[in-house]
C-alpha cells in the first residue's frame, strides 16, 4: 500500500486523482485544499513513522500560492516524500522549476488517467530502487565496518548501529552461544542501538523466548506485527520483554551458521506503527545473511583468539627445554637443563652423550667434569660404564662406593679417573636409545638420593625428545640447504656448462662431496663413449688421507664455504685438485671385460651398492689399482634412454652409511646432469650436420622452402634407402590443433599414386598425432603385428596401403630454439626393415635439418614483419613531426628511398575535380622523368582506354572497389598500360593511397630497373602506402586549417576596419536621430536626415565585416550587370557567353561583384603586356544542381610552381598582396561553391578559373 | 497619481567611451530619453579610474559601455568588458563597434553585461534597450508602487549616512523593485524598532530594518534591509550556516537578495503568519508560553549545531567574544569613562557593596594580559551561534514558533553565546526601565547567584514586583535551556558572558539620552565580577544581605 497525499485547491480534481489512484493503483490518498491542513496531515503522518510517500501537488495552489513552494515545505517535513508537480498545459517552465526545486516529476494537466497511474508506478518503482541502493549502502558499510572490527562485542555494535541506519528505532541483537541453548530457547544479549532499547541488554540472559520456535523452523527473516508479538509476549518470561512493546512491526531476523542458528537480530520501529514494504523485507533477509557472515567470522576470530590463550598457557608450564629444542643449539640447550637441574643437586661432572650407531661411538654434547666442560670428547661405545648403559633398558644407580665392584663384576673399563658412584639414564626414543645422560660422584662428595635418581629419569624422557627433535630440526635444516643447493645447481648447470663443459662435471661432483652439497667423501666419475665400449675416467674429487679430507671439510666449515662461493671459485679457476681428480685421467676400461655390476649399471640405468668386502671383485681392476674405495655406490649418469657413464661414490673417511635418501638426491643432480650434457652433444651435433649439408643450406637461402625441403627429402632418401622421403611442415600459430602447411610439403621418391593424393588429406590422422605426442614412431614391419601398429591401425591406412608400405620412420620435426613442433618427416619403405640405431639418428638428423630450414624461413618472415614496423615506426614518426604534405612527403620518400634499393618512388595525387592524378609536388625531387616524350607530363587523367599508365590503373580500380589495391608488373615491357616515363624501367609496382573513409588520395609508385617486387616487399610498401595516406589526409587536413586561419587573420584585420567604421556610422545615426528630434517641425530637415541615416546604415552593411547574409539573386544578369563596368574601367573586352538563364544563386550581390573584380583585375595584370587584352567570361549549369561560372585570361597562364598553393597560401607575383584569392575563396565557399585554377594544358588560354556555385532555383510555380 | 514613484529622480546613465565624439552624442540622446547622463572622463586606464569613482559618485543605476577602452585596435582589449564587474551594482550594457554574436554573447554571459549593442545600429534600438533594463531595475520606471510612503523614509534615516543627497534614497525603492520582479504594489510593515522614540533600543543607530512586505496579494514574507556589506556578509553566513543546517519547518528560507550601492535587502520567506518581534511577544505573553516558544527554538529549530559542538580546553572566553564582536567593543570599553557610581545607585548603595569598577576589572583581569586572563574557565565549548539574538532578531508566529532573521554575525562562537544574549536582551530591556531599584538590585544578585549553569534561585520572597519576576523566570528558563542543549554546567561560563554583554551594552549605551539604563548596565556588571572574583565564597556576601 502505497500512500498518497493530493494537494490541490481543486476538491473535485482532487478527489478524482484519488478514485484514480485508489481503483487502479495499490494505494491510499488523502486529499488536501490548502497548504495548512497538507502540512498538519504530513507532519502527523512524518512524526508516526508513516510517512506519505508521494505528494500529488498541483502548481497552483489559489492566487500566488505556489505549488512548487508548497512541494519544498512538505517535503522538508517529510524528506523521505517525493513529488510529482501538476502543471498548467504545456508549462514546460514551470515543469522545469519543479523539478530543479526536487519534484520527481511533473504532469501537465489536463492528463490521461493511465498516464497518472505510470507517472505513480514509476515513481514507485524509483524510490524502491532509491531505497534498495540506500539500504545496500548501509549492507556495505556495515559489512566493511564489522571486518575492521577486532572483537566480537565491536562487530555486535556495528551491526545494531548500521540496522539503525536503515530506518529502525532500535535494534537489538541475540546471541546463541550454544547448540544446547537453541533447544532450551535460551538467547543472551549481545549488543542494543536506539533509543529505549532494553535496559543492560548486553550480557542479560533471555530465557524461552517467545519468538524462538519459529525463528528455529526459518531460514528467513519473520515479522511479527503488534499484536503478533503482544499475543505471545503475555507467555513469555524474559526479563526484557515487559519493555519490549514496539507499535509496529519487529522484523526478526534469525542469522544462521550453517545448520546452526547463531544469533537473531531483532529490528522494530519503537513507538512508532510503521509496517514494512515487501521490498524492504527481502531486502532485510539479504541483510540478515550478511550480518551472519560478520558475526560468524568475529565469532570464529573470538574462539581462535580462545585458542591461543590456552596455548600459551600450555607453552608457560612446559619447560624451556622442549620450546627450544628444535632452534636452539643442542649444547646450549644441555647446559640450560644441566643449570635448572644444578638448582636441585651437585651437576659438576655431568654428561650427556650421544651414540654414533654406526661407528658405535659415543659424542659427548656436554661432558662437565669438576665443574669444567670439555669439547669434543668422543668414545668408543663399548667402553666404560656407559657401554653397559646402552646394552641394557633401564638405567644405572650406582651408589658411591659400589662403582669398584660393579666395574669389576662387569669387565667394565673405565676411561679416566674412577668415580665413587655413577647414576646413568639412558637417553630413548621409541624404542631405540640415542645416548646417555650420566651423572658422576668422586669420593667425599654427596651421595646420590632416590629422588635425585627419579628427577634424571625424567629429565632424561624430556631430554631425549628435546634432543631428538633438535636432531630432526638439524636434519631438516641441513637437508632444506642441500635442496636448494641441489635445485639451485640443476638450474645453473646448463650456463656452467655452457661455458666450459668440464665446468658441469666439476660442479656435480662438489656438490656430490661438499659440506654444503650431499657430503659424500669421495666421488670418481667415468663417461663412455659414444658406442659405449669404453669407461674414460673423467674427473673426481676426494684423497686416500682421510687426515687431508677431514683438513678440508674443517677449513671450509670455518670459512661457512658455500655454493655461492664455489661458483665464484670455479668462475675464477681457483680450485684446486684433488688427487682424484689427477689420477682420474688414467682409467681407460674395456667395458666388455667390466665386472659384471658395472655392466648392469650402464645397461640398466639403475645404481648398484658394493659393500666394502666385494670392492675388490666388482670394481674394474683399473679402478682398484688407482682408487681404494670403502663400500660404494654406483651410479648411472643418464641421459633419457642412454648412459653417459658411472658415478662411484664412497664414506671411507667418516663411515657414514649410504643412505638412500642421500643416493636419491645424487641421482636426481646426475640426471640433471646427464640431460645438460645431452642437450650439449645434441647441439653440437646438428652444428655438425648443419656444417655437413652447407650445400643444402647455402642454397636454402635463394629457393623456396618447399625447394629446400625437397632437396632434404632427396639427400634423407638416399641415405636412408626408403623408397618414399616426405616432410609436412606444420603452420606457424596453431596452439590447440596443429595443421600442415600443405603448399610447401617436401618429398622425394616415386609413388604408384599422384604426388597430390599426399596434400588430397590434410586431416591430421592418428599416426601424425601420435608423432606429434611422442616425437617419433619406428615400425619395422606393418603386418608384424603389435599394440601400437593395431592402436594405430596402420594397417588400415590409406596411404600406407595404396602405396604397400611396410615400413616406416617418422620424427617430429621440432625448432630447436622452442622446442616447437614444425613438421614432421617421413621415411616409407616398401619391404619390411629393422632399423638401426643409426639410421634412426640419421633419420632425426634431417628432421633437424628440415627443422633449421622451415625455422629459417619463418625467421626470415620476422625480419620482414620487423622491417615493416621500422618503416611504420618511421613514418609515424615524421607525420607526428610535421603538417605540411610536402615536407611529410619529402621526408616519408627520402626514409624509403632508403629502405628500398635501387627503387624509384613516386607519389601521385589524386584530382576529384579532374579526375585525374598528378604529382604530388614534392615528389619531382626524388622522381625525374627521363623520356624526353614525357618531360613536361604532370596530369594523369584517369579513363584513357590505353597507355593510361599502370597507377591510372591502379587509382580506377580503388575508385571501384574503395579498397587498397595494386598492381604488381613483373615485366612492364609486356604490360600495355606501361607508360614509359622512364626506358631502364623493368618492373614497377603502384599501390593506391586512401584516406580513413575509404576514399582514393592517391598513387604509390615504384620503379626497378633490375629485380621484381616479391611478396615481402609488397606487404611492406602497403604498410608504408597505408602510412602515406593517413599522412597525406592529415596534411590536407592541415592545409586547410592553415587556409582558415590565413582566412580568420584577415578577417580580424578588417573588422578593425569595421570597427571604425561602426564607431563613425554610429555617431552619423546617432546625430541625424537627434536632428529628427529637436527638428521635427522641419519637414526637409528631417528628409535630408532620413537621408544621411539610409547612408550610414548602408555603409555599415557592405563590407566582409557586414552581417549582412546574400539572397536570391538572377546569376546572369548579375554578372552581366557589373562586368561591362568592371571591364571597361580597364579597357579589358569581354567575350562573354552566358547559357545559365534563368538559374538563380544564393549570394550577397556585393560580394559576387567583388569576386568579379578581383579577377578583372588579376587578369589584368596577367596581360598588362599585351596589346589587346581579353577576357572569356562563361556561364552554365552543372547537372549536379550546380552552375559553374569559367573566367578565363589571355594572358600567360600561372606558373606550376605556385599553381597548387594560390587559393592555399598568401601567394603573388607582384609585389604585394596575395591575399586577394584567399578572400575570394573564401567569399566563394561561404556561397557554398568552389574555385579553382583549371590545368593549364587543358584550354588555349591563360589562367582559367571555374567558379562553381550552387544554384538556388525555386521549383517552378505550376498554375 | 498616488504613490511615490513619480517623485523619484531620473535614471543615472553612467556612459563610458573613448571617443569623445560618441560620449556627447550618446549624453544627448541619454538626456533627450529621460535619464540622467554621468560621464566617464580621461584617457585609457584614468577613463577607467574615473568610470568607477562616477558609478559610485553617482550611484548609477545603468552603464553604456564601449567594449575597448584603452587601444581600439588590440584585438586583447576588453578592458570595457571587465570593467563591468567593477562597476556593479551598475547594469551594463555593451556598445561596441565590433558588431559580432560572439561578443555580444561573451559580454552577456562570461562578464555579467545585461546586453549588448552595435554602434552601427539605430539609436532606438540602443533607447529599446536601456528602457528595458531600467523596468527591471528601478522601482520609478516600473511605477511600483510602495506604501505606506513614511517607512521608505524611516528606512532612509535609518540605513543611509546623514551626508548622502536625498537624490540617491531611491535605491530603497529600488532593492524592493528587485526583490519583487513582478509586484505591482508593496505594502510594508516594520517589524523592529526602527528610530524607536522608546528608551529602550538595541544600539544608538540600528543598523537594519526588518519589514513584513505584502507583494500584491501574496503571503507576506520578511524583508530585511541594510547596509550593503551587511547584506553581502548576511547573505553569506546565511548560506553557510542557516540554509539546511536549521531543523524543522520553522525556518528561514532565503528567497532573493540584492546588493545596490549603499543599502541592499534580502527576501526571506516563511510559512504561517509571523506576527511580531520576541521582545512585543515577551511582553504580551504568559511564561509558559514565552517557555514553549524559546525551547522549541533552542531544542528544535537550532538544535543541529548544539549537536556539533567542539570542546577546547585553556580558552580564553574574552578572546572568543572579541572574535565573534571585533576588537572595537573592547577599545571602547578601554576609553570609557565611568559615570560616578554615587549618584547613580543613590543611597550610597555602591560604596557599601564594595563592588569593583567593571570596566577597570574587565581590562585588569582579561584584557591587559593574557597570562592573567581570568576568562580561562574549564573547557570551552564552541558551536555555531547566531551571534546577534537579540529580542528583536526572533519573530514569533501565530502559532508561538520563533523565526530567526539578522545572519550577519553567525558563525562558530561560545556555545552559551545566545543564550546569554537573549537573557540579557531581556534584561536590559525590560529590568533596566523599572523604575524599581530593590528589584532591579535583587534580580541582579539572583542571577549573577547560580554555580551550575541551569540552576538559579527564582523565589525570593523580597521579590515582589511582577514584571521582575516573570523575568527571573524567564531567565531561569533559558539557563535550564542552556545547560540542556550545550551540557554546560559550570555556570562561571555564562556569567562571563553575561559580564562582556553588560560591558559591550553599557558603553555603547548614549550617557545623554539612557542614563539609568547605562547606570544599571555597569551595576549588574559589577555585581557580576564581584561574584566571579569571590567565587568561592557564599552568595551573597553578608554585607549585601541587609540591602534594599
Amino acid at each position: 500500500m502505497c500512500r498518497v497525499l493530493i494537494l490541490d485547491d481543486d476538491a473535485y480534481g482532487a478527489e478524482e486523482v484519488k478514485m484514480t489512484l485508489e481503483l487502479n493503483s495499490n494505494a491510499k490518498a488523502d486529499v488536501c485544499v490548502n497548504l495548512k491542513d497538507a502540512i498538519a496531515l504530513v507532519t502527523t503522518a512524518s512524526d508516526s513513522g508513516k510517512p506519505y510517500e508521494i505528494f500529488l501537488i498541483d502548481l497552483i495552489l489559489g492566487p500566488g500560492k505556489d505549488g512548487i513552494e508548497a512541494m519544498k515545505i512538505l517535503r522538508r517535513a517529510s524528506p523521505d516524500s517525493d513529488a510529482i508537480i501538476f502543471t498548467g498545459f504545456g508549462d514546460m517552465e514551470s515543469g522545469l522549476r519543479a523539478y530543479h526545486a526536487g519534484a520527481f516529476r511533473y504532469l501537465s494537466k489536463p492528463f490521461d488517467n493511465q498516464e497518472l497511474l505510470y507517472l505513480v508506478e514509476a515513481l514507485k518503482e524509483w524510490r524502491k530502487i532509491q531505497r534498495e541502493h540506500s539500504w545496500q549502502k548501509i549492507f556495505g558499510g556495515m559489512m566493511e565496518a564489522a571486518l575492521k572490527q577486532k572483537s566480537f562485542h565491536a562487530v555486535a555494535k556495528v551491526v545494531v548501529n548500521h540496522s539503525l541506519k536503515l530506518g529502525f528505532e532500535r535494534a537489538h541483537l541475540f546471541w546463541v552461544p550454544t547448540r544446547e541453548e537453541v533447544n532450551t530457547g535460551n538467547l543472551f544479549g549481545e549488543a542494543c542501538a536506539g533509543k529505549d532499547s532494553i535496559p543492560n541488554f548486553s550480557g542479560s540472559l533471555f530465557p524461552d523466548w517467545y519468538g524462538m520456535e519459529r525463528v528455529r523452523k526459518s531460514r528467513n527473516a519473520i515479522f511479527i506485527n503488534k499484536d503478533g508479538l503482544n499475543e505471545r509476549g503475555q507467555g513469555s518470561k524474559g526479563s526484557g520483554s515487559k519493555n519490549f512493546s514496539p507499535q509496529g512491526e519487529t522484523a526478526v531476523l534469525p542469522l544462521w551458521r550453517g545448520e546452526i542458528l547463531i544469533g537473531i537480530l531483532l529490528l522494530d520501529y519503537g513507538r512508532s506503527d510503521k509496517i514494512l514494504s515487501e521490498h524492504e523485507r527481502t531486502l532485510l533477509n539479504l541483510f540478515a545473511r550478511q550480518v551472519s557472515v560478520v558475526m560468524d567470522h568475529a565469532s570464529i576470530y573470538a574462539s581462535e583468539k580462545w585458542a591461543l590463550k590456552e596455548a600459551d598457557i600450555i607453552r608457560n608450564i612446559v619447560h624451556d627445554v622442549t620450546t627450544q629444542a628444535a632452534v636452539a643449539s643442542l649444547p646450549k640447550l644441555l647446559e640450560e637443563v644441566r643449570n635448572q637441574i644444578g638448582q636441585l643437586m651437585d651437576v659438576s661432572n655431568f654428561a650427556v652423550a650421544l651414540l654414533d650407531e654406526e661407528i658405535n661411538e659415543l659424542t659427548f654434547c656436554l661432558l662437565c667434569e669438576q665443574g669444567k666442560p670439555k669439547e669434543g670428547v668422543r668414545r668408543p661405545a663399548s667402553q666404560g660404564l656407559e657401554s653397559f648403559l646402552l646394552k641394557q633398558q633401564g638405567g644405572l644407580f650406582l651408589k658411591n662406593g659400589d662403582v669398584k665392584e660393579f666395574v669389576e663384576k662387569n669387565h667394565i673399563r673405565v676411561q679416566g679417573r674412577m668415580p665413587a658412584g655413577w647414576l646413568g639414564v639412558p637417553l630413548r626414543v621409541g624404542g631405540a636409545t640415542i645416548g646417555v645422560l650420566t651423572l658422576q660422584r668422586f669420593a667425599g662428595d654427596k651421595d646420590f638420593s632416590e629422588r635425585d635418581r627419579q628427577l634424571l629419569v625424567s629429565v632424561a624422557d624430556q631430554l631425549a625428545a628435546a634432543i631428538h627433535i633438535s636432531h630432526l630440526a638439524e636434519v631438516e635444516r641441513e637437508d632444506a640447504r642441500r635442496m636448494q643447493n641441489l635445485q639451485r645447481a640443476s638450474v645453473d648447470m646448463l650456463w656452467l656448462a655452457r661455458e666450459n663443459e668440464s665446468h658441469l662435471w666439476d660442479v656435480v661432483l662438489t656438490l656430490a662431496t661438499a659440506n654444503f652439497g650431499l657430503g659424500f667423501n669421495r666421488a670418481l666419475l667415468l663417461t663412455t663413449n659414444d658406442n659405449q665400449r669404453f669407461l674414460y675416467g673423467e674427473t673426481g674429487i676426494g684423497s686416500d688421507s682421510r687426515s687431508d679430507s677431514e683438513r678440508d671439510w674443517k677449513r671450509d666449515e670455518k670459512r661457512h664455504y658455500d655454493f655461492d662461493a664455489y661458483l665464484s671459485d670455479l668462475q675464477a679457476n681457483k680450485i684446486i685438485p684433488t688427487p682424484f681428480a689427477r689420477r682420474a685421467s688414467k682409467i681407460k676400461i674395456e667395458l666388455d671385460g667390466c665386472p659384471e655390476v658395472m655392466r648392469q649399471v650402464i645397461k640398466n640405468g639403475a645404481r648398484e651398492i658394493i659393500s666394502e668386502s666385494d670392492v675388490h671383485t666388482k670394481l674394474p681392476r683399473d679402478i682398484n689399482r688407482h682408487f681404494s674405495f670403502s663400500t660404494c655406490a654406483v651410479l648411472p649418469v643418464r641421459a633419457g634412454k642412454n648412459t653417459l657413464g658411472l658415478l662411484i661414490v664412497d664414506n671411507k673417511h667418516n663411515r657414514k652409511n649410504l643412505d638412500e635418501k642421500s643416493l636419491d638426491r645424487l641421482q636426481t643432480l646426475l640426471d640433471s646432469a646427464g640431460l645438460v650434457r645431452e642437450t650439449l652433444t645434441q647441439s653440437r651435433n646438428s652444428v655438425s650436420v648443419l656444417e655437413a649439408n652447407y650445400d643444402i643450406m647455402g642454397e636454402a637461402g635463394n629457393q623456396s622452402l618447399k625447394d629446400t625441403l625437397d632437396h632434404i627429402c632427396k639427400t634423407a632418401r638416399a641415405i636412408s634407402e626408403s623408397d618414399w622421403a616426405v616432410i609436412f611442415p606444420i603452420l606457424p600459430g596453431g596452439t590447440e590443433r596443429y595443421k600442415l602447411d600443405l603448399n610447401t610439403i617436401g618429398h622425394d621418391g616415386a609413388l604408384k599414386s599422384p604426388v597430390r593424393s599426399i596434400k588430397s588429406n590434410p586431416r591430421i590422422g592418428g599416426i601424425t598425432q601420435h608423432v606429434l605426442e611422442k616425437g617419433e614412431l619406428i615400425v619395422s614391419d606393418i603386418d608384424g603385428g603389435g599394440s601400437m601398429i593395431s592402436r594405430l591401425n596402420l594397417t588400415n591406412s590409406h596411404f600406407i596401403r595404396s602405396e604397400g608400405v611396410k615400413a616406416l620412420i617418422g620424427v617430429l620435426v621440432r625448432d630447436p630454439y622452442s622446442e616447437e613442433p614444425l613438421g614432421i618427416l617421413y621415411l616409407d619403405y616398401r619391404r619390411p626393415r629393422e632399423f638401426s640405431e643409426l639410421e634412426v639418428r640419421h633419420a632425426k638428423s634431417f628432421a633437424s635439418l628440415a627443422a633449421v630450414a622451415i625455422s629459417k624461413v619463418r625467421h626470415l618472415d620476422e625480419i620482414g614483419q620487423r622491417k615493416r614496423l621500422r618503416v611504420t615506426l618511421i613514418t609515424t614518426e615524421i607525420m607526428g613531426k610535421e603538417l605540411g604534405l610536402d615536407e611529410i612527403l619529402a621526408k616519408v620518400l627520402q626514409k624509403m628511398q632508403g629502405l628500398f634499393k635501387h627503387t624509384e618512388l613516386c607519389v601521385l595525387l589524386y584530382d576529384g575535380d579532374d579526375h585525374a592524378l598528378k604529382f604530388a609536388p614534392a615528389t619531382l625531387k626524388f622522381y625525374h622523368i627521363k623520356n624526353p616524350e614525357f618531360k613536361n607530363r604532370q596530369i594523369f587523367p584517369l579513363g584513357q582506354p590505353e597507355r593510361g599508365s599502370i597507377a591510372c590503373k591502379v587509382a580506377e580500380k580503388t575508385l571501384r572497389t574503395r579498397k587498397v589495391e595494386h598492381i604488381n608488373i613483373p615485366d612492364v615491357l609486356s604490360d600495355r598500360d606501361y607508360l614509359p616515363l622512364n626506358p631502364k624501367t623493368r618492373s614497377e609496382l603502384c599501390i593506391s593511397l586512401m584516406g580513413s573513409t575509404g576514399d582514393l588520395l592517391g598513387v604509390l609508385a615504384l620503379e626497378r630497373s633490375a629485380s621484381v617486387f616479391g611478396k615481402d616487399d609488397i606487404d611492406l610498401i602497403k604498410t608504408v602506402a597505408r602510412q602515406l595516406g593517413l599522412a597525406i589526409e592529415r596534411a590536407q587536413h592541415t592545409e586547410r586549417l592553415r587556409f582558415l586561419s590565413t582566412v580568420s587573420a584577415m578577417t580580424a584585420w578588417s573588422s578593425d576596419i569595421a570597427h571604425d567604421m561602426n564607431n563613425e556610422v554610429g555617431k552619423i545615426r546617432g546625430l541625424t536621430y537627434l536632428i529628427r528630434e529637436f527638428s521635427s517641425e522641419n519637414p526637409k530637415i528631417c528628409d535630408y536626415a532620413a537621408q544621411i541615416d539610409e547612408s550610414a546604415r548602408l555603409l555599415s552593411s557592405v563590407g566582409p565585416w557586414s552581417v549582412q547574409t546574400g539572397h536570391r539573386i538572377p546569376l546572369d544578369d548579375s554578372i552581366k550587370q557589373c562586368i561591362k563596368r568592371l571591364a571597361n574601367q580597364r579597357g579589358i573586352q569581354v567575350i562573354p557567353q552566358f547559357e545559365a538563364s534563368g538559374v538563380y544563386i544564393h549570394a550577397n550581390p556585393m560580394e559576387l561583384q567583388r569576386i568579379l573584380k578581383h579577377l578583372v583585375r588579376n587578369a589584368d595584370k596577367a596581360m598588362s603586356r599585351l596589346p589587346e587584352k581579353k577576357i572569356k567570361l562563361s556561364t552554365h549549369p552543372l547537372r549536379d544542381g550546380r552552375v559553374e561560372i569559367l573566367f578565363g585570361d589571355y594572358g600567360s597562364g600561372v606558373d606550376e610552381t605556385v599553381r597548387a598553393d594560390i587559393f592555399r597560401r598568401a601567394t603573388s607575383t607582384k609585389e604585394s598582396g596575395g591575399y586577394g584569392l584567399l578572400l575570394i575563396r573564401q567569399l566563394i565557399e561561404a556561397m557554398g561553391g568552389t574555385i579553382k585554377l583549371l590545368p593549364s594544358d587543358e584550354t588555349d588560354l591563360g589562367a582559367v578559373f571555374s567558379i562553381r556555385i550552387p544554384t538556388a532555383n525555386m521549383p517552378t510555380p505550376t498554375e | 497619481m498616488p504613490g511615490t514613484a513619480r517623485l523619484l529622480p531620473p535614471i543615472r546613465v553612467l556612459i563610458i567611451d573613448n571617443d569623445k565624439q560618441s560620449v556627447s552624442i550618446f549624453e544627448e540622446l541619454a538626456s533627450h530619453w529621460g535619464y540622467t547622463p554621468v560621464i566617464a572622463e580621461g584617457e585609457g586606464i584614468h577613463l577607467l579610474a574615473d568610470a568607477k569613482v562616477k558609478a559610485r559618485e553617482h550611484r548609477c543605476q545603468l552603464a553604456l559601455v564601449d567594449m575597448r577602452l584603452v587601444d581600439d585596435s588590440d584585438e586583447s582589449d576588453i578592458s570595457g568588458l571587465d570593467l563591468i564587474a567593477q562597476i556593479k551594482p551598475a547594469s551594463s550594457i555593451v556598445v561596441s563597434g565590433y558588431g559580432s554574436a560572439q561578443v555580444a554573447v561573451q559580454s552577456i554571459h562570461e562578464k555579467g553585461a545585461v546586453d549588448f549593442v552595435g554602434k552601427e545600429e539605430d539609436p532606438l534600438s540602443i533607447k529599446a534597450k536601456l528602457q528595458k533594463e531600467a523596468l527591471k531595475i528601478s522601482a520609478k520606471e516600473r511605477r511600483l508602487k510602495i506604501s505606506p510612503t513614511n517607512v521608505l523614509d524611516m528606512i532612509a534615516a535609518t540605513l543611509f549616512e546623514p551626508a548622502l543627497p536625498a537624490e540617491y534614497h531611491d535605491q530603497i525603492a529600488d532593492v524592493f523593485a528587485q526583490l519583487f520582479p513582478e509586484a505591482h504594489r508593496l505594502r510594508l510593515e516594520k517589524m523592529n524598532n526602527i528610530l524607536a522614540t522608546d528608551e529602550v533600543s538595541t544600539a544608538p543607530r540600528p543598523r537594519s530594518v526588518v519589514l513584513k512586505v505584502y507583494e500584491d496579494d501574496l503571503q507576506p514574507v520578511i524583508v530585511k534591509l541594510a547596509r550593503r556589506h551587511k547584506v553581502e556578509k548576511e547573505v553569506s553566513r546565511f548560506l553557510e550556516y542557516i540554509d539546511r543546517r536549521l531543523v524543522g519547518n520553522f525556518i528561514p528560507v532565503l528567497g532573493k537578495h540584492v546588493e545596490l550601492w549603499d543599502i541592499g535587502g534580502i527576501k526571506l520567506s516563511y510559512v504561517g503568519n509571523i506576527e511580531q518581534t520576541f521582545a512585543r511577544f515577551f511582553q504580551a505573553q504568559s511564561v509558559d508560553k514565552i517557555q514553549a516558544c524559546l525551547e522549541k527554538f533552542f531544542t528544535y529549530t537550532w538544535s543541529a549545531h548544539y549537536k556539533k559542538i567542539k570542546k577546547k580546553s585553556n580558552i580564553s572566553l574574552f578572546d572568543l567574544y572579541c572574535d565573534v564582536w571585533g576588537e572595537d567593543w573592547y577599545e571602547r570599553a578601554q576609553n570609557f569613562q565611568s559615570p560616578d557610581p554615587e549618584k547613580a545607585m543613590g543611597k550610597n548603595l555602591w560604596g557599601r557593596i564594595r563592588a569593583a569598577d567593571p570596566v577597570e576589572w574587565l581590562i585588569k583581569n582579561t584584557g591587559k594580559d593574557k597570562k592573567s586572563d581570568v576568562s580561562r574557565v574549564g573547557t570551552a565549548y564552541l558551536a555555531v551561534t547566531h551571534g546577534d539574538l537579540h529580542a528583536d532578531n526572533l519573530l514569533v508566529d501565530d502559532s508561538q514558533n520563533a523565526w530567526v532573521i539578522d545572519f550577519e554575525r553567525t558563525g562558530m562562537g561560545h556555545a552559551l553565546q545566545d543564550f546569554i544574549e537573549i537573557e540579557f536582551d531581556i534584561i536590559s530591556r525590560v529590568a533596566c526601565a523599572n523604575e524599581n531599584f530593590p528589584s532591579f538590585y535583587r534580580l541582579c544578585v539572583a542571577i549573577a547567584g547560580s554555580s551550575r549553569t541551569g540552576e538559579i534561585i527564582t523565589d525570593d520572597p523580597q521579590l515582589a514586583d511582577a514584571e521582575t519576576q516573570k523575568i527571573l523566570k524567564t531567565i531561569s528558563i533559558i539557563r535550564l535551556l542552556a545547560e540542556q542543549c550545550t551540557h554546560i554546567e559550570d555556570s562561571r561560563q555564562y556569567l562571563f558572558g553575561l559580564f562582556f554583554n553588560s560591558i559591550f551594552r553599557a558603553t555603547i549605551i548614549n550617557a545623554e539620552t539612557h542614563k539609568r539604563s547605562q547606570q544599571r548596565t555597569l551595576m549588574l556588571a559589577s555585581i557580576l565580577c564581584h561574584r566571579l572574583e569571590h567565587w568561592d565564597e557564599p552568595w551573597p556576601p553578608d554585607e549585601w544581605r541587609d540591602l534594599p
